[in-house]
């Protein structure tokens, strides 16, 4: 990009930014509002409040009642009294300590950016962001990693390694779900993919997306790869059963055993936000992006994805975890082949509908 | 139940008596521990020695014999038996911890249940003065960290996968065990020296607190123990009400054990919360019989306290009915799960001569197939009466031990239920206690042990009476401290740290009724 | 597979009522055996001390004849109960009598009437009143 060597070239960025006529076009709104910071954290209060009454319910209890009608605002209460904790940085522990949970926040919002809450809806847009969200998922353990080592902890690291295990298992298995997907719409980009499932546009995008309209949901033609796409990002997003990295008897908290107070907020909500995004994906790529009837199209999206989201949360409360071993036996030798399965069967599906 | 033959052998004939007995039968080593005897003792007036004892039990002909080693009272030392029963490591480590008594051969002699700096005072010992004791609080945590203490995985109290106060320190390659060591101690109450200060009313409230979880057993034992000694018969209806309240207590840890224990290790949390929700509505039960939910002193010497409250059979039948139609729930949700399946088989296998020559006992030994338990071998009131079915699976692994409790809880069910209906008339306590003479109860001089079955496995106490009305020695073996020492062994063995909590779990090891 | 059965027993439960009992909103029926405090008849008691003498934690003191307890130690065995010779002193089974210490001294209260009601209502000055009676 070259720098703004003018005023005029300076007044263009400008216009960019804030935008010309509606705010609602402006990149600022985009990023800092909706679907920005502002909404992801009141979609992860609300998500976290909606996890703990869910997983109550099927305890047989009764979760947070107190604070806030039937306990909503007991995420806001919990947030602000971990924010005002003291924050216990061990004595050798890096220099990057404080910078880790805020880069792994920072990448679970370039994955929000990337996906489109409705055509118009969306931060970055380009007619390859398919590719560019796997590599971001890619990248993620990575810095799970790096937040344990940087605290010098033995537990840290040890929980630091496992998320490398972990990727190991289900790296292959996620982009092998991502295939069929790719065949049915012919299009690499996430907005392509869900004009292809029969959605029109609200706008005229300035981006050209090549996709091959097929006029219906992809969730409905092929549930089994519905099935393993789930299945894919719960590995992906670390809930339980294959929460292998944090929060298991075994590794104390895993990467950020060390990292409490302020810390421990912002990974809980990084956390949350990764779920949201995970169910949000699987909205995008099987159950028709944004639309909905009588909803307008960002409000329908979010609603489909509290619908997945619910189904993610009852399948994480209802199964234990599992053990490394017997994690990578199930996602090499059982899922790997389902996948390539999966892909079998999309082309004999595309074949008798006629969807060369 | 308390007759056992005493052997005597002296320090140089020690082993070899020992290996004789053990290849005529003897191959259960309940437990090692010393008695001393000062010269103003009033067992043995004039007598002024260190007596080691090894009690050993025959599971064959439920027989009980005593090797006796009479040691002089300074610098007593005796061979190590590890030879001949490898459960008699940590038997003798508490020994010389606690009575001074030094072992000839054994590879680790560090502190077990006192702290690693406790200088060269021995508690158990009559002459013992609390002010003689410094703790050198510098000294390394166990043998794995004496080298290098920053590689050591502090697997223990502060962990959540560690089950409570108990631990290891471990040596870790990744996630490969290389080298462990257990690290307990942590709930040392000085239950055994506190026998010795209280009256044998009061030691109720002691023996109770050997275990949180199933103390009904404990007081069960202890008051079978004293009227041994008293020569005093219960009457009927108390041997009846006596096994109600323990069976009861069992369904209870039981439930706690399959919940939390073994449900939380997977972070398995609807089994959790299921278990300990049902769990509530056995409490309840014992809450209406005892007036306690976890602790209860209902079973004393002579009988027990009350007689059933109205209603408790119609409210026993609500609820252990109730219990029992959710438990082929537990069973699909926790035994026949794939994942929980795939955690549980093969985790932490024993072999039946290896639990045995360790000292376990309880569902853990049933889970290898061995078919002990000492509710039929020690002829306890009742059961028998009852059609009392022992519980056992072959495969010794973790889920076998898993099939074992949930066969137990049935069984526990069944037996309530039946004793309800059959229940006799009369009293609930023998005429034994005249209210005033109660605080100064002279138990005449004798020696006893007595056994049961407690949830973890076989409980004894060794009691020795003076003539007073303070028991002289009282020396608990829980079951849980062998049941410990087989999980030390395993790891030993070589085994993962996603492995450990669950294994705990499954032993089913109770810091309470380990370090007493 | 067994895989499915559990999540059918969770997807049932999760419409299910919780068990939760809604303290202090809600209360349980307790057992009339439960052992929550003491009593003691100031009438029967015959000051002989036995029931001092029995306890395991030294929680009871004798006090111008009567017993008083130092509830820091109580581990509320009954042994106390089962001693006294006339039947003085008792345990009932009503809760929420909580007692604030003020202090790290030593305590000694004055134990309840039969019914329930506090003995001394000048109650000395490092014990905060009780709210007349207990519910």
């Amino acid at each position: 990009m070259i720098f703004p060597h003018s005023l005029g070239a300076w007044t263009h960025v400008l216009r960019i930014w804030i935008g010309d006529n509606m705010l609602a076009d402006s990149l600022l709104f985009k990023l800092f509002v909706f679907p920005g910071t502002v909404f992801s954290f009141i979609i992860v209060l609300f998500l976290f409040w909606w996890w703990r009454k869910i997983g109550a319910s099927i305890q047989s209890r009764y979760g947070p009642k107190h604070v806030g009608p039937s306990g909503t605002l007991q995420t806001i209460a919990d947030v602000l009294k971990l924010i005002t904790k003291e924050s216990i940085v061990p004595e050798m522990a890096s220099k990057w300590f404080w910078f880790m949970p805020v880069f792994s926040f920072v990448l679970s919002f370039l994955f929000l950016s990337l996906i489109p809450f409705s055509d118009h809806w969306v931060i970055i847009d380009f007619d390859a962001s398919l590719i560019m969200l796997f590599a971001v998922m890619a990248i993620e353990p990575l810095f799970i990693f790096l937040v344990g080592w940087a605290s010098y902890n033995k537990y840290g690291v040890a929980g630091g390694e496992r998320a490398g295990i972990q990727m190991l298992g289900y790296e292959v298995f996620l982009a092998l779900t991502f295939v069929p997907v790719i065949m049915m719409s012919h299009s690499w980009s996430l907005v392509g993919i869900v004009y292809a499932q029969g959605v029109s546009p609200t706008w005229a995008s300035p981006v050209l997306h090549t996709f091959t309209n097929r006029g219906v949901w992809f969730g409905f033609v092929q549930p089994l790869a519905l099935v393993l796409s789930i299945i894919a990002v719960m590995m992906a997003v670390e809930k339980k059963p294959f929460n292998i990295p944090h929060a298991e008897p075994e590794v104390l908290y895993g990467s950020s055993t060390e990292y409490g107070g302020p810390f421990y907020a912002l990974q809980m909500l990084s956390q949350f936000l990764m779920g949201f995004l995970g169910a949000g994906l699987i909205t995008t790529l099987y159950l028709g992006g944004w639309a909905l009837p009588f909803v307008p199209p960002a409000v329908g999206f979010v609603l489909k994805t509290l619908v997945v989201g619910t189904i993610i949360i009852w399948l994480e409360h209802s199964l234990p975890a599992m053990r490394i071993p017997h994690f990578l036996d199930v996602a090499w030798r059982k899922l790997v082949p389902l996948a390539f399965l999966n892909i079998f069967i999309t082309l004999i599906i595309m074949e008798v509908l006629g969807w060369a | 139940m308390a007759n056992f033959e005493k052997i005597a052998a002296t320090p140089e004939t020690l082993v070899d008596t020992a290996r004789s007995l053990k290849a005529s039968g003897f191959t259960f080593l309940e437990f090692m521990s010393a008695v001393d005897y000062i010269p103003k003792n009033k067992v043995e007036p004039g007598a002024n020695r260190m007596d080691a004892v090894y009690m050993l039990w025959n599971p064959a002909t439920n027989e009980q014999k005593m090797i006796v080693v009479p040691l002089p009272r300074d610098n007593p030392s005796v061979p190590t038996v590890m030879p001949v029963w490898e459960g008699a490591n940590w038997h003798e480590r508490e020994a010389h911890e606690l009575f001074g008594i030094d072992i000839k051969g054994h590879p680790n002699l560090r502190h077990l249940l006192l702290a690693e700096g406790w200088n060269d005072t021995y508690p158990l010992r009559k002459d013992f003065n609390v002010d003689d004791v410094e703790i050198d609080w510098s000294a390394p945590t166990s043998k794995l960290a004496e080298g290098n203490p920053e590689r050591v995985y502090h697997f223990a109290v502060q962990h959540p996968g560690a089950h409570g106060p108990q631990g290891f320190d471990l040596l870790l390659d990744g996630n490969t065990i290389v080298d462990a060591e257990a690290r307990i101690g942590y709930v040392h109450r000085t239950l055994e020296k506190l026998g010795e200060q209280r009256n044998y009313y009061q030691n109720i409230l002691n023996m109770e607190r050997g275990c949180i979880m199933c103390g009904m057993p404990y007081i069960d034992v202890w008051a079978r123990a004293v009227e041994e000694l008293l020569g005093v018969e219960v009457p009927e209806k108390a041997k009846y009400l006596r096994l109600i309240a323990v069976e009861l207590n069992r369904l209870s840890s039981h439930l706690l054990w399959m919940g939390p224990q073994q449900g939380g290790d997977f972070a398995y949390m609807p089994v959790a919360m299921w278990a300990i929700g049902d769990r509530e509505k056995v409490l309840d039960l014992l809450e209406a019989l005892t007036g306690g939910r976890i602790t209860f002193a209902y079973i004393r010497p002579g009988g027990v306290r009350w007689d059933i409250p109205e209603g408790f059979r119609e409210m026993a039948q609500k609820n252990l009915r109730y219990l029992e139609s959710r438990l082929p729930m537990y069973e699909e949700m926790m035994f026949k799960e794939p994942i929980v399946k795939e955690r549980l088989t093969g985790l932490g296998k024993l072999t039946p001569e290896e639990a045995i020559d360790i000292g376990v006992s309880g569902p853990s030994l049933r889970a290898t197939g061995v078919a002990h338990d000492t509710r039929k071998d020690a002829h306890i009131p009742v059961y028998e009466d009852l059609g009392f079915q022992i519980v056992t699976q072959t495969g010794g692994d973790g889920w076998a031990r898993g099939m074992v409790r949930l066969g137990e809880m049935k069984e526990s069910i069944r037996l309530i239920l039946d004793a309800l209906d059959r229940l006799p008339p009369g009293n609930s306590e023998a005429d034994l206690f005249n209210r005033r003479a109660m605080p100064w109860m002279k138990v005449p001089t004798g020696e006893v042990y007595a056994v049961t079955e407690s949830c973890r496995g076989r409980l004894g106490i060794h009691l020795i009476s003076d003539g007073t009305s303070k028991p002289y020695r009282t020396k608990i073996r829980g079951p849980s401290f062998s049941n410990m020492y087989a999980v030390e062994h395993i790891l030993k063995k070589g085994s993962y740290l996603y492995d450990i909590p669950a294994l705990i779990g499954s032993m089913d090891t109770c810091p309470a009724d380990m370090d007493r | 597979m067994g895989l499915i059965k559990p999540l059918l027993y969770t997807l049932k439960e999760l419409f299910k009522r919780p068990v939760t009992v809604k303290y202090p909103y809600e209360h349980r029926d307790i057992s009339p055996r439960v052992r929550n405090i003491h009593t003691l008849n100031r009438d029967t008691c015959q000051h002989c001390g036995i029931c001092a003498r029995m306890c395991p934690n030294n929680v009871l003191k004798m006090v111008d004849g009567y017993p008083t307890a130092d509830y820091r130690y109580c581990s509320f065995c009954g042994i106390c109960v089962d001693a006294c010779p006339t039947g003085s002193i008792q345990m009932i089974h009503v809760q929420e009598h909580a007692l604030v210490r003020a202090n790290d001294k030593e305590l000694y209260m004055e134990l309840l009437n039969p019914d329930g009601t506090p003995y001394n209502p000048d109650a000395p000055a490092d014990v905060p009143e009780q709210e007349g009676g207990v519910f």
